[in-house]
């Protein structure tokens, strides 16, 4: 009986794939894959993205995204008001 | 009042990238990432009335081909991901509105580029985007795909594989860039 819970709180506890390791104190062993610190490919070629820097991101005021939802408004045709039905 | 022709020569100026290689036909193409529709159905928030409204418009298609590929009867097939296309006329009216001419001529300086990681600039094309417009990753949406065949909706042209990548770059820099704030059980 004890081997059976041991053997479950391991398979449970510390499988890797069930990526609850975190909970664990347990450091990972060069044999073993662990599979949330591969870096997964993606379908474009990442090498090329340009992040750009934090100092040189422009965030949008409140203001500015008001202008944005207004442009959108003005983009379209309307086709009903959403009006509520109860 | 800064004039659309100097809004967009000013916003040209500063282009990181060639608009000229930018769009191409999209006669033999599959629905699907990288057309460019008009006409076509989806919901928009209204502030002002605090609902959904129903509106049809121009907009710039995201989901994979192979997601919405109707030979392919399986779940899921029927839905698919758009970003509005905001006029560049339009909004430069508005943002006058609101601001200054100095403050107007940094933003769009900003937006040629590309310091803006939420709004992309697409190149105009001819008389439905005479002056480009605004993608604005925030506004993403989804619409059904019956809304491609109705009578108002019209395939307008696709981008090109340099066009793509541009877009796809600045979606990646928008939605996958790294967080500021830790997420809870990220570290050992």
């Amino acid at each position: 009986m004890d081997m059976i819970i041991t053997t479950c709180a391991s398979v449970v506890c510390f499988d890797p794939y069930l990526n609850i390791a975190n909970l664990s104190d347990r450091e990972p062993t060069p044999e073993i894959e662990w599979p949330e610190l591969t870096v997964r490919p993606y379908g474009i070629d990442m090498e090329s993205i340009v992040i750009s820097q934090a100092d040189r991101n422009y965030y949008l005021s409140e203001a500015e995204q008001r202008v944005f939802a207004r442009t959108l408004l003005r983009s379209v045709s309307v086709l009903d008001e959403g009006s509520l039905i109860r | 009042m800064l004039s659309i022709e100097d809004a967009h020569r000013i916003l040209t100026e500063k282009l990181t990238f060639d608009p000229g290689k930018f769009y191409g036909p999209a006669n033999d193409l599959n629905i699907g990432v990288g057309q460019l529709y008009l006409g076509i159905r989806y919901p928009i928030y209204s502030p002002e009335t605090e609902l959904y409204q129903t509106v049809e418009g121009a907009v710039y298609l995201l989901t994979h081909e192979c997601d919405v590929d109707q030979r392919n009867a399986r779940p899921f097939n029927t839905d698919l991901l758009i970003c509005p296309v905001l006029d560049f006329r339009l909004f430069v009216e508005e943002y006058q509105n609101e601001f200054s001419e100095e403050v107007l001529i940094s933003f769009i300086s900003r937006l040629g580029l590309r310091d803006v990681s939420r709004v992309i600039y697409i190149p105009h094309y001819d008389e439905n985007l005479p002056y480009g417009g605004l993608l604005y990753l925030n506004q993403i949406c989804n619409t059904n795909i019956a809304s491609l065949s109705k009578q108002s909706a019209r395939r307008l042209c696709s981008v090109t594989s340099y066009g793509l990548q541009i877009i796809d770059q600045s979606i990646c820099n928008h939605m996958l860039r790294p967080k500021v704030e830790a997420v809870p059980l990220m570290t050992f």
